[in-house]
């Protein structure tokens, strides 16, 4: 267990130290000057490239810098932004980033429930009716982009029902648009959550119920299942008990997974919906060329993913005992 | 099924065998069947697009802006705008067709660009072991941490912001960008599919067989290995086209693809949503339904491909 956790921990370092090193080098290493590009390409004067260049450290040795770098950002030191004048990338971030953690946190409550009764049920019933059904749907409905899904969901929800007389006295829970005032709490967001955490809990439920449909599979087909059944417990305490107690610990893995799928989904889906999450100021930041914001949200959002996947590795080893050591 | 006999094992009769199975498995499953039929369906489109769209240069063509769909499916007939026109004139319908051909160029390149080196990576690090396996592997593990789609926009970001002379090279490749960002997003991740396999592979007698006539590597790693890891590949390579094909989209639809006027998925819907929606609904829906179908249809194909290679092994 010990010597499990202390290589987990070894692979999550080294993981960081090389996602870093990535994203840092993205920057640097790639033809063209990246003061040029960051103080705006062709339209910028040698006075500001200058500057950003001091500012950068980037008369420094590509090692140093690195590692002035991995320290800022560790720091919180993560410089102004561009793109959005008067505000500091570091306030900008955290900001974001709450909103986003609200919508991912409605996501997954509403999609990890769900998925995992769909996928038991698709289990339970291999090949047959139900277990088809829902494949279909997993497969079909759910493997779409979430921009059609999210346009979707606009249309019908907001500008048809939206419109309807029962809508019309709840109006504020219909809005087309999910922009949402700076520092909303979150009960004054719920109403522009929702229906961007539908379009996201739509992505993640295909890949969760499959998961867990295999999982499901797989435990009934062992000999303690078979052995347990032969012993006359009703089928249902075999299932409750035994099945699902040892199909659904694996998941906890898979939800660590989906964590990374889900920040892809939320870029896509907060763009659609105008919510003012980490991943539409990530396209901002792009669209603006203000790569020191883009380079400072990748960062963060690898942070979460690794933090997340450690997590999930730790619990699982603690849930069960029979982890592999090797 | 080829017996494994020296000098024949790495026969590449066994691929073919594995196609024919793979055939009758989607005929089987009538959802996969019409997947498959619907993506032959598109690639169809996708190659003569300009022969088959009434106004092939539907980008500069402008007719009256705004004309809603002709088409009557419960009469069989086209009319003169199938699906409209946009706000500036432009035919939907063949914009519709034409953009076909752009979704799998790229993703279809990108699959294949991405497919080829990853296995040639995945089969050598696999074959060889060691240290540079390990290494390479770890490297792998850690760019898989990233978000594909994260990666893509930074990538596509930085590589825009750059200058480089018309007609040179690099400008050749600027112009490609997303089909290079696929092919190096997915380089790793069939990397890893092709390495796991190889080493389940090389243990086999056959390969021992090889080593032992003193084959050189090469000749082991095609020859012998590839047509064993070959169905793998395949599912990979399938499941790598419909993550292409939704991150082109997605990609096109963000802004980050196609520029305009290109007659992009994508970009259609996201040039005709917000304010345009309700005055052009159209203008929108027939691309997402595009989108939409070419996705489903892909999927469905993929999945069918992934259960008869499962029920061959």
């Amino acid at each position: 267990m010990l010597l499990f956790l202390r290589r987990r921990f070894l692979f999550f370092f080294f993981t960081y130290l090389l996602s870093s090193l990535t994203i840092f080098f993205l920057l640097r290493v790639l033809p063209g000057d990246p003061a040029r590009v960051i103080a705006g390409g062709r339209e910028a004067t040698e006075d500001q490239i200058a500057e950003i260049r001091a500012e950068l450290g980037l008369n420094a040795s590509l090692p140093e810098q690195y590692v002035n770098w991995l320290g800022n950002f560790l720091g919180g030191q993560w410089g102004d932004t561009i793109a959005f004048r008067g505000a500091n990338n570091y306030d900008l971030i955290i900001e974001r980033s709450v909103n986003s953690a609200r919508l991912a946190a409605v996501a997954l409550l509403m999609s990890v429930p769900l998925s995992l009764a769909l996928g038991v049920i698709a289990g339970l019933f291999e090949n047959k009716l139900p277990d088809i059904l829902i494949s279909l749907l997993t497969l079909s409905v759910v493997s779409l982009p979430e921009f059609v899904t999210g346009l979707f969901l606009i249309n019908i929800v907001s500008l048809r029902w939206g419109r309807g007389e029962l809508a019309q006295s709840l109006g504020w829970w219909f809005p087309a648009s999910s922009a949402v005032p700076a520092n909303a709490s979150f009960g004054e967001m719920l109403p522009a959550l929702w229906l961007p955490a539908v379009a996201a809990t739509l992505t993640l439920l295909a890949y969760i119920s499959r998961l867990t449909r295999a999982g499901v599979i797989e435990e009934l087909k062992r000999d303690y299942v078979r052995t347990a059944a032969l012993k006359g417990i009703p089928w249902r305490a075999v299932i409750w008990r035994h099945v699902l107690r040892n199909a659904l610990l694996p998941t906890i893995t898979v939800i660590a997974i989906s964590i990374s799928w889900l920040i892809s989904g939320l870029v896509v889906i907060e763009y659609v919906f105008g919510f003012p999450g980490l991943g539409s100021l990530l396209i901002a930041a792009i669209e603006r060329r203000d790569l020191l914001l883009a380079q400072a949200i990748a960062m963060v959002t690898v942070t979460v993913i690794l933090f997340a996947n450690l997590a999930a590795d730790v619990a699982y080893a603690l849930l069960n005992p029979r982890v592999e050591l090797a | 099924m080829a017996e494994d006999k020296p000098g024949q094992a790495g026969d590449f009769s066994r691929v073919i065998v594995a196609l024919q199975g793979m055939i009758s498995a989607q005929l089987r499953h009538p959802q996969s069947a019409a997947g498959t039929l619907a993506v032959a369906f598109f690639l169809l489109l996708a190659l003569f697009g300009p022969q088959l769209a009434p106004y092939p240069k539907a980008n500069d063509q402008r007719h009256d802006p705004r004309v809603p769909p002709t088409l009557d499916i419960g009469a069989f007939q086209l009319g003169e705008h199938p699906f409209g026109t946009d706000r500036l004139g432009r035919d939907v319908y063949s914009r519709v067709i034409l953009g076909a051909g752009s979704i799998f160029r790229i993703a279809g390149l990108g699959t294949l660009i991405s497919v080829l080196a990853g296995s040639a990576l995945g089969l050598f690090m696999g074959y060889q072991g060691g240290w540079v396996d390990e290494v390479l592997g770890r490297v792998i593990d850690a760019l898989l941490a990233i978000p594909a789609l994260l990666l893509a926009l930074v990538l596509v970001g930085i590589i825009r912001n750059l200058q480089f002379e018309a007609g040179s090279w690099q400008a050749a490749l600027a112009d490609n960008v997303i089909l290079l960002v696929i092919s190096l997003l997915y380089i790793p991740i069939v990397a890893r599919v092709a390495r796991s396999t190889t080493l389940d592979i090389k243990t086999r007698e056959f390969v021992e067989a090889a080593e032992i006539r003193g084959e050189s590597k090469f000749y082991i790693i095609f020859r012998e290995i590839l047509p064993s890891v070959a169905p793998s590949l395949v599912v990979e390579a399938s499941l790598r086209f419909s993550y292409a094909i939704f991150l082109v989209a997605s990609l096109g639809f963000l802004g980050f693809g196609a520029r305009p006027p290109s007659p992009d998925w994508g970009l259609m819907v996201n040039e005709n949503r917000g304010g345009f929606y309700q005055l052009t609904p159209w203008a929108l829906e027939f691309p997402a339904l595009a989108i939409a179908i070419l996705v489903i249809a892909v999927n469905l194909m993929s999945d069918g491909i992934r259960r008869a290679v499962q029920k061959g092994a």
